[in-house]
């Protein structure tokens, strides 16, 4: 475990410093507009932020305050520290994704055991599961956005006052992630039910539920949990596409903006926050595989 | 999720929020980057900060300087100097507006650890820039008394009182600021001098406005802004009525007008203009007689059909600002074009136009292609860019063709002019012309309008009709969908909405 | 099933290939008279904002489309098969370092790098080609890892190396024929993502440049206009769900 969190903070380490020289890299600054800031005034700000030390200093620098644990000034919102973007935004991301990551798992589950041991369902929702990765998310929102709220209104189109307002993005947000997981859980379950223990248990007495809750289930899982790491990292973190269409203040956007305003502070912020949830996250499910599967404990 | 939070968001939906009659419900397309005159940038933080705060002047509905927290003004010394006498007004909290909240103010924004990006807005007071850079203490500004404050130029400006309307001139509070730095505008603790005070602001989703009690002509007055940037969804809000008003990009403009919001639209002028540059020093475009051939070989009546909306331009002062004369300018014809190529004697097979890649300027390059390609014979590749390289790229080594825009900041036809001047730290054409920079200086500090005037259009001949090292494309306009409710909307020319004057009738 | 799926395929492919001559309108010419006119029978498709033919557009498009998404999916199973390969049959410490390597590449966020590559490559083709290999390479890499340990293992593979045969014979010999499957699954399913990839790209801003249209670029021009001229967006749409639909259906069938 330890040397697991060990590799962990290594790999944050290289992605941190690679992120941070290539920023520094590509053209244009965090302060190019369309009307261009005579010298004096850009030697006040650079003068400001440190942006004219050179860039191993530069890059010292970061990486102590770092250690104290302040991510630094934003300087696209110049009254906000990265601290605080996140703070306030990762908390709205988080409640949606999280309601999504359920949704898409209740449903991923259920429809895929559906899938790989029903017998007429089968097909209709392999299919159905097809068509749901067929079409883009951005797609996928704007039929929700026609259908449910231009047209008829059920549910509002955008913002976040209500309940009703979480609908359209959860739903949006699930739909290929359920997809996905569904796919896999209806391999499984397949491969499971082929294995024959199903018959074996079956005339041990055990009643179909018990062995659909207790055996399969737990067979199937294993790999899904495998799978859903990430998923959760992404999910979390905030989708920009879901924001920007339904007007979400989220973390998401945050995660296209700030590299097209050069902002770099806000993306080396996020960038070492998405890579620690994703770190943070492999470490346990691997942890959670071990209790439900004692096999992998090698 | 916690079954607590369950039940909170329950108790909200039970409380619904019903669209309330007495408030005004609109969108901002983004996030205010921060709310503090001295540090703000953008068009969005002005309308805001335009709402709360207010200059010694502001402007009316057409652009005309009248007093804002300034009653009146004298201009001394042929526009050297300018004194400014403060009305009986008073901070949202209660205390005295003072001739020393704007000198913290400017010195605040010049102050080199403040960092402004628009310091250099304040530039034309004596020392300013010296101050700026941190060599000099002092700026030429003084309290005569409490009410009372001289500004001193270092060079004669007419249009100066029409400066200080900006937002980068805004008094500020220094027991504020001290105590809250950068967010000492912010509820609950802020204190602001204009007709609004900010009563939330939820970041990065909603902004509420409400009437200023202290304003010295005070109205009641609510407003709520969502921030909301996309335009599909925008839409269903205002289908929705969800929002009163919102603006429309101008490409979906003549589509909006075919449909169901007909008689709900709303073009304004803007002073905002796109253009053309070349980069005169460069192959082929070194020569002004193939400028004048390519400026020519564009009908932006076209343009302006693709992109559904705007004003065509052949001279570069918008319209609606002092020094507009749509009679200079080079007019579309395809057969003197194809002439002064000949001329010319070069012999042009291809050229790259560099502009930065959104959905309107995408329509703009591949009309302008068909244009040339149609009129000249002559192929154009299309080099699209991200924003920031491009501007880096046009500033370090200008591609021989780009698009760029070009908006006031203030109505006066210098903040127009003085981009392609030779000083210009935005003019990337790499033109230089003596006789242009020296009308422009002379304009500068002309008091006498007709005289102002014939500068000026001496100066727009040289730059559009014999040097032409631009071609204007078309002039902005501001499109709104107003709901019919929304009475005396307009955002004038610089697409600031002062809800002041904005009502709602049912 | 799978032959249906691939007779729609190559009919949609045919058509996109030869394009001049199902339709004679162009793809690039503008007219400035017929803007937004909706679908008639001399424009099927209805025309854009420029007036151009949609239906030719989205035959051209699907060029481009075509073009992008099996290249950017040929180098992605390229890298990632050659370094998966690599990494699972050599194991040990340098496994372990590969292993480190595709963690970071994986957490460094997708679109600093294509941001970058539009910066460097500008917004061509070969620019997003390379932006959806090098975002995608990793998952491909870790795939054939995991399969070529499970080969490694196996008596054939074994009994390979007990005779005394080369590594590179093994590795061209046993291991890259037991791939193969999974290889042709990896290819029929990595195209119809890296179609959905672009169009997000296209979606994001960052997606090809004019001239040239992919479907995702034409899905995206329209977007703005989804409630007035909503022929923009669906027809490109339809194209881009039917064929990735029976990728994906194709992949599964295999």
């Amino acid at each position: 475990m330890l040397k697991k969190i060990f590799a962990g903070l290594i790999t944050l380490w290289i992605v941190l410093t690679l992120t941070f020289f290539i920023l520094r890299w590509i053209p244009g600054g965090p302060f190019d507009e369309e009307k261009a800031l005579p010298p004096e005034v850009k030697e006040n700000i650079s003068t400001l932020y440190g942006l004219n030390l050179p860039l191993h200093v530069q890059y010292i620098k970061y990486i102590k305050s770092l250690l104290k644990g302040d991510l630094g000034p934003s300087l696209k919102f110049r009254d906000l520290r990265v601290n605080n973007i996140i703070s306030q935004a990762l908390p709205v991301s988080a409640r949606i994704g999280i309601l999504a990551f359920f949704l898409s798992l209740f449903l991923g589950i259920s429809l895929g055991l559906m899938e790989g041991t029903g017998k007429n369902f089968s097909r209709p929702v392999s299919a159905f599961f097809s068509i749901l990765i067929s079409f883009p998310s951005f797609g996928w929102a704007s039929l929700l956005l026609f259908f449910f709220s231009y047209k008829t209104g059920i549910f509002p189109p955008a913002l976040l006052e209500t309940l009703s307002h979480y609908f359209l993005p959860v739903i949006t947000l699930s739909i290929i992630p359920t997809a996905h997981i569904g796919m896999l859980v209806g391999t499984r379950a397949r491969e499971e039910k082929e294995k024959g223990y199903f018959t074996f248990h079956r005339s041990l007495g055990f009643s179909e539920a018990k062995i659909y809750g207790k055996f399969l289930l737990k067979n199937v899982l294993s790999p899904v949990l495998s799978s859903i790491g990430p998923l959760f990292a992404y999910l979390i973190t905030g989708s920009f596409i879901v924001e920007k269409i339904f007007a979400i203040p989220g973390l998401g956007k945050f995660f296209v903006t700030s590299v097209i305003d050069r902002d770099y502070t806000t993306v080396m912020g996020l960038t070492l926050l998405f890579c620690s949830i994703l770190i943070v996250v492999n470490i346990m499910t691997e942890w959670l595989l071990r209790i439900i599967d004692p096999r992998e404990r090698k | 999720m916690r079954i607590r939070e369950f039940f909170l968001i329950l108790f909200i939906i039970s409380c619904s929020s019903e669209k309330s009659k007495d408030q005004i419900y609109g969108i901002i397309s983004s996030e205010p980057p921060s709310l503090d005159p001295a540090l703000a940038t953008d068009s969005v933080s002005y309308l805001i900060l335009n709402n709360i705060m207010e200059g010694l002047t502001k402007f009316d509905e057409n652009m005309n300087v009248v007093p804002g927290l300034a009653e009146r003004w004298e201009i001394l010394d042929g526009g050297r100097k300018f004194v400014f006498h403060l009305r009986e007004a008073k901070w949202s909290d209660g205390k005295e507006i003072t001739a020393d909240d704007f000198i913290y103010g400017w010195k605040r924004l010049l102050n080199p650890k403040t960092g402004a990006e628009y310091g250099y807005f304040l530039y034309p007071v004596k020392g300013a820039m010296d101050f700026n850079t941190g060599r000099i203490k002092e700026i030429g500004i003084q309290a005569i008394d409490k009410k009372t404050i001289l500004v001193e130029l270092e060079e004669p400006i007419v249009f100066f009182p029409a400066m200080v309307a900006f937002m980068s001139t805004y008094p500020q509070r220094k027991d504020l600021v001290e105590k809250y730095g950068e967010r000492w505008l912010y509820p609950p603790h802020g204190a602001y001098c204009g007709p609004f005070i900010l009563k939330r602001w939820k970041r990065d989703y909603s902004i509420e406005l409400e009437g200023n009690p202290f304003y010295y002509r005070p109205v009641s007055k609510k407003v709520k802004l969502f921030v909301v940037s996309d335009v599909s969804s925008a839409i269903s809000l205002y289908k929705k009525n969800f929002i009163d008003y919102m603006g429309i990009p101008s490409f979906l403009l003549s589509h909006i007008k075919k449909g169901e919001f007909e008689g709900e639209i709303f073009s304004f002028p803007a002073f905002r203009g796109s253009y053309i540059g070349f980069n005169t020093k460069k192959e082929p475009f070194d020569s002004p007689l193939i400028r004048k051939a390519f400026a020519m070989a564009i009908d932006k009546n076209e343009i302006i059909k693709v992109i559904g909306t705007g004003i065509p331009a052949n001279s570069w002062i918008p319209p609606g600002m002092f020094g507009h004369n749509p009679s200079i300018g080079l007019e579309f014809d395809p057969e003197k074009a194809k002439e002064l190529l000949k001329e010319s004697g070069k012999e042009i097979k291809e050229i790259s136009l560099y502009y930065n890649y959104t959905p309107e300027n995408h329509l703009i390059a591949q009309n302008i292609q068909e244009q040339w390609m149609r009129n000249l014979g002559i192929k154009v590749k299309l080099e699209t860019m991200e924003w920031k390289a491009f501007l880096q790229m046009v500033k370090l080594s200008p591609p021989p063709a780009y698009r760029l825009g070009w908006a006031a900041d203030y109505p006066d036809p210098d903040n127009f002019m003085t981009l392609f001047t030779s000083t210009s730290g935005n003019n990337h054409t790499e033109w230089k012309n003596e006789r242009y920079d020296r009308l422009i200086e002379l304009a500068r500090s002309e008091p006498n309008l007709s005289r102002r005037l014939k500068l000026y259009n001496e100066a727009q001949k040289i730059l559009v009709e014999e040097d032409v090292p631009i071609i204007p494309l078309f002039f902005n306009t501001n499109n709104y969908l107003v709901h019919p409710c929304i009475k005396n909307f307009n955002p004038g020319a610089l697409d600031i909405i002062s809800f002041y004057s904005v009502e709602k009738e049912c | 099933m799978k032959w249906v799926l691939l007779t729609f395929l190559s009919i949609i492919a045919l058509a996109c290939i030869f394009a001049p001559y199902i339709t004679k309108k162009s793809p690039y010419e503008q007219n400035i008279a017929k803007i937004l006119s909706a679908p008639s029978s001399e424009h099927p498709f209805g025309t854009d904002q420029l007036g151009r033919d949609l239906f030719s557009r989205v035959l051209y498009g699907g060029r481009t489309t075509f073009i992008i998404s099996t290249i950017s999916a040929c180098l992605s199973l390229l890298i990632g098969t050659a370094i998966g390969i690599l990494s699972g049959y050599k194991g040990g410490i340098f496994d372990t370092l590969i292993m480190r390597i595709l963690d970071g590449i994986y957490s460094f966020p997708d679109l600093l790098t294509i941001i970058i590559l539009t910066v460097l490559l500008g917004r061509k083709p070969s620019g997003i080609i390379l932006s959806l290999s090098l975002t995608t390479w990793v998952v491909v890499a870790r795939i054939v890892r995991g399969e070529v340990i499970r080969l490694k293992n196996l008596e054939m593979v074994e009994a390979g190396i007990a005779l005394g045969a080369t590594h590179w014979r093994i590795i061209f010999f046993y291991i890259l024929p037991n791939l193969k499957n999974l290889l042709i699954t990896l290819f029929v399913m990595r195209i119809p993502g890296a179609i959905l990839s672009e169009s997000v790209l296209s979606f994001l801003g960052l997606g090809l440049a004019p001239p040239s249209a992919s479907w995702g670029i034409l899905v995206n021009e329209g977007w703005n206009l989804l409630f007035f001229a909503p022929h923009l967006v669906i027809f490109p749409s339809i194209f881009i769900f039917l064929t990735v639909l029976s990728l994906y259906l194709l992949g599964k069938n295999l």
